[in-house]
């Protein structure tokens, strides 16, 4: 397949029959594909659950944990109960000094990158600046963060043969989860240990499900994200300057970069009962695709979708997920985005690739462009 | 100078004096309880749903598909709902009142 868009390889089945009948592994699953049945079945919890422990992501990671990550793999009611309980922690990168923090972190890290006469944008920036910035949303010592770094890219599937991580992070979770039984402090994991889910403390195999959440769904996103900035801003020197002219857009430009990266291309949803979905069946207990990346290219609601418009507004775009599930770590992901942005539209004059390759998301019935796995570039100081 | 109410959920009424900008930016700037503005007014979050008082929906006028769009999926809507990132303050909207939803 090679489709016009690199970022869109969904288009010409979008047009055609808004839905993707794909493989993976073993199962079949249709990918919904329009913007609009992809927000209707977001929102139709009946007919689309999450109430799948391991079968949200796909592929669905049943090797890759051994527990129901939270509140994800839940439906409302207990969806809503659940999500309360970390809503405020996941509201902490509002506050001024947070904000700070994260300046602090990405202008040192930008500096470090731009001392360079080639600086790697993945691993030696765009991971270090995940798992630092983690740890300030854990509210965790910064050094914990060198752990972080050395489980990679993708928190399940980084090793060389391939195998799975899981085991690691579910060993040092537990031992985070045990640490703040014994010594609470300020801490996610100590607020876990606190709190109360219809009137009893949370079991532990629940405080590990929100944990291991946090570390899964927040990590090659946002690398990804911010390796493909960088890389989109080096082939587009204008952006720079036009976010030094009128840094309000840099808003819009951080919304418009997550529309067009779409860093989590789609997510899963079990049919209780067998389903129509636009002509394709599904039977009960199997799974549909809801496709966030297809959606946000939808050209019945975005006008040039396969433009990126630094100014585009609206630009209700569902890169973050869409309904109750929309993804919990939005705020920390746009503070990074925007400050990004911002340091490197007021420090740097040009980025040069060097050489690059870039991350294809290869799978049987597609591929799509999905940031890069190196990137070198030379910054250059205003 | 151009005056808008906001009514918080709890019943309490926050008066902005000097506002300008969009409704969802002067309830930022002035710590709304209730109102996020999470996208930046950008039509793609729905953090900033309000009701609008039923005196001022028509000089506030109708939503645009987008933000209707958004608005089905958000909880406590009504036929008086807005997405206040997209009321751009203007002098015909002087003493304007919104509400904030329960969330």
């Amino acid at each position: 397949m090679h489709p016009s868009c690199p970022y869109d390889p969904f288009k010409e089945a979008r047009t055609k029959k808004g839905v993707l009948p794909a493989r993976f592994g073993v199962e079949n699953i249709p990918m919904i594909l329009g913007y609009k049945d992809v927000r209707l079945a977001a929102k139709d919890y009946k007919t689309f659950s999450s109430d799948a422990p391991f079968r949200v992501p796909i592929p669905s990671e049943e090797n890759d944990r051994s527990i129901r990550q939270i509140p994800v793999e839940t439906d409302p009611p207990e969806h809503r109960e659940y999500r309360k309980i970390v809503e405020p922690f996941f509201n902490r990168p509002k506050q001024p000094e947070y904000i700070a923090r994260i300046a602090g972190l990405v202008n040192e890290l930008l500096d470090k990158a731009a001392e360079k006469e080639s600086a790697e944008i993945v691993r030696e920036f765009s991971l270090p600046l995940q798992s630092r910035a983690l740890t300030y949303l854990l509210n965790i010592p910064e050094s914990e963060a060198e752990l972080f770094i050395s489980w990679g890219i993708h928190v399940f599937r980084d090793t060389e043969d391939g195998t799975s991580n899981g085991q690691a992070l579910e060993d040092y979770l537990n031992s985070q989860l045990d640490r703040a039984e014994q010594n609470p402090e300020d801490d996610f994991f100590s607020m876990l240990t606190q709190a109360e889910f219809q009137g009893r403390s949370l079991t532990r195999d629940e405080m590990l499900g929100f944990s291991n959440l946090v570390f899964a769904g927040g990590r090659d996103t946002i690398i990804h994200t911010v390796s493909s900035i960088i890389g989109h801003v080096a082939k587009h020197p204008e952006i720079l300057q036009s976010l030094r002219d009128n840094p309000k857009m840099i808003i819009t430009a951080a919304e418009e970069f997550v529309r067009f990266v779409s860093p989590l291309t789609h997510l899963g949803r079990t049919c209780p009962v067998a389903t129509n979905v636009q002509g394709e069946r599904v039977e009960a207990g199997e799974r549909v695709s809801l496709c966030w990346a297809s959606a946000n290219f939808d050209a019945t609601v975005f006008d040039a979708p396969e433009e990126l418009r630094i100014d585009r507004k609206p630009n209700p775009h569902i890169g973050f997920g869409s309904g109750v599930h929309n993804c919990l770590g939005a705020v920390h992901a746009r503070l990074i985005i925007r400050t990004l942005l911002q340091l490197l539209s007021e420090k740097f004059s040009s980025i040069t690739i060097i050489d690059s390759t870039e991350n294809m998301e290869t799978e049987t019935d597609y591929e799509r462009v999905l940031g890069y796995d190196d990137l070198n570039v030379k910054i250059t100081k205003i | 100078m151009i005056k808008v109410t906001f009514v918080e959920a709890d019943g309490n009424a926050v008066v902005v004096e000097n506002a300008e900008g969009t409704v969802m930016e002067c309830a930022l700037e002035n710590d709304i309880e209730g109102i996020d503005g999470n996208c930046g007014g950008v039509c793609s979050c729905a953090t900033c749903h309000v009701h609008v008082a039923a005196e001022w929906l028509e000089k506030v006028g109708e939503a645009s598909e987008d933000e209707r769009d958004l608005l089905e999926f958000e909880d406590n809507v009504t036929e008086r709902s807005r997405l206040c990132c997209q009321i751009k303050i203007a002098a015909a909207l002087d003493g304007l009142v919104v509400e904030v939803p329960e969330s």
